[in-house]
């Protein structure tokens, strides 16, 4: 959903996430967001060994108190899409952001 | 269709995390954290359970999902059997039923087969090792053979090593029929 659009899968079933999605986010120049994240962001969740297992588009941000909360829509794999609050998932922890600079 | 070898609990939570998994990597860690919840490697250790029948009920489920156009429920359980069997089913058994499942095309089997393969592979390394190994139990029959062997010039006497240790225990024990252990 991430990268083509619901046209296909990225990965396909059955392959790694790292490898493509790495590919995909250096070859279109796609930068690392070190501030707040803004809609239309990639989101990328890692695992423990930082793997890429997992991405998702930043669908709205908003505060609460002094406290930015960023919301994610992503495909959970076979089970469908959701919006979901950035650490709120069954992926691991918070994300980092990648940015297409055009 | 025979009983599921693994209750509803562990098949529910096994299911969110297998199919929420967009890339095996993930896919095959949490049908091995899902393999070890379900102890079935201990049950079957405990004769709860033996080896070919979680390789019947793979083949059931298998066959169940091989009809359907896209995945289906019993692939939970079907992963959660083949972890369990690549650690402590038979090798040859498994060998079989991996590469069977490797080479599925179906879609509903795409994520099963890519499984298979992980697992598969996983084994390879392990075999390897374990030939390269200098010292293996698997090597021990062959090796107080050769001490026997080597002693059988004084029949009537105890058999001992090379090392000088007695043998008679063990090579008694290399003759009754055994028990041939599941893989490690």
């Amino acid at each position: 959903m991430t990268f083509a659009s619901r046209r296909t899968n990225i990965p396909p079933a059955g392959d790694d996430d790292d490898g493509i999605v790495r590919n995909i986010l250096t070859r279109d120049g796609y930068t690392r967001v070190e501030g707040l994240a803004k809609v239309g962001d990639v989101a990328v969740y890692k695992n423990d060994d930082g793997k890429i297992e997992h991405t998702g588009i930043v669908c709205r941000t908003e505060t609460v108190g002094a406290q930015p909360v960023v919301w994610i829509w992503s495909t959970w794999g076979g089970l469908g899409e959701f919006e979901h609050k950035s650490g709120v998932s069954p992926y691991n922890g918070e994300p980092e952001y990648w940015r297409l600079n055009l | 269709m025979s009983e599921p070898l693994v209750t509803q609990e562990h098949l529910a939570d096994a299911a969110f995390d297998l199919l929420t998994s967009s890339g095996i990597e993930r896919y095959v860690r949490m049908a091995k954290r899902a393999a070890i919840r379900a102890e079935l490697r201990e049950r079957a250790l405990r004769d709860e359970i033996d080896a070919v029948q979680m390789f019947t009920r793979s083949v059931e489920l298998w066959s169940g999902l091989a009809l359907l156009s896209s995945r289906g429920e019993s692939e939970t359980e079907l992963a959660i059997l083949i972890t369990a069997l690549s650690t402590v089913g038979p090798k040859e058994l498994v060998d079989v039923l991996l590469m069977a499942l490797a080479i599925e095309q179906r879609p509903s089997l795409a994520w099963i087969a890519a499984l298979a393969r992980k697992l598969r592979s996983e084994r390879l390394v392990t075999v390897d090792s374990a030939v390269s190994a200098p010292v293996g139990a698997c090597y021990a029959p062959r090796v107080i053979a050769v001490c026997v062997t080597a002693n059988s010039s004084s029949p009537a006497g105890p058999r001992t090593s090379s090392f000088g240790e007695d043998l008679t225990i063990a090579c008694d024990a290399r003759d009754e029929p055994h028990h041939i252990p599941m893989a490690a």
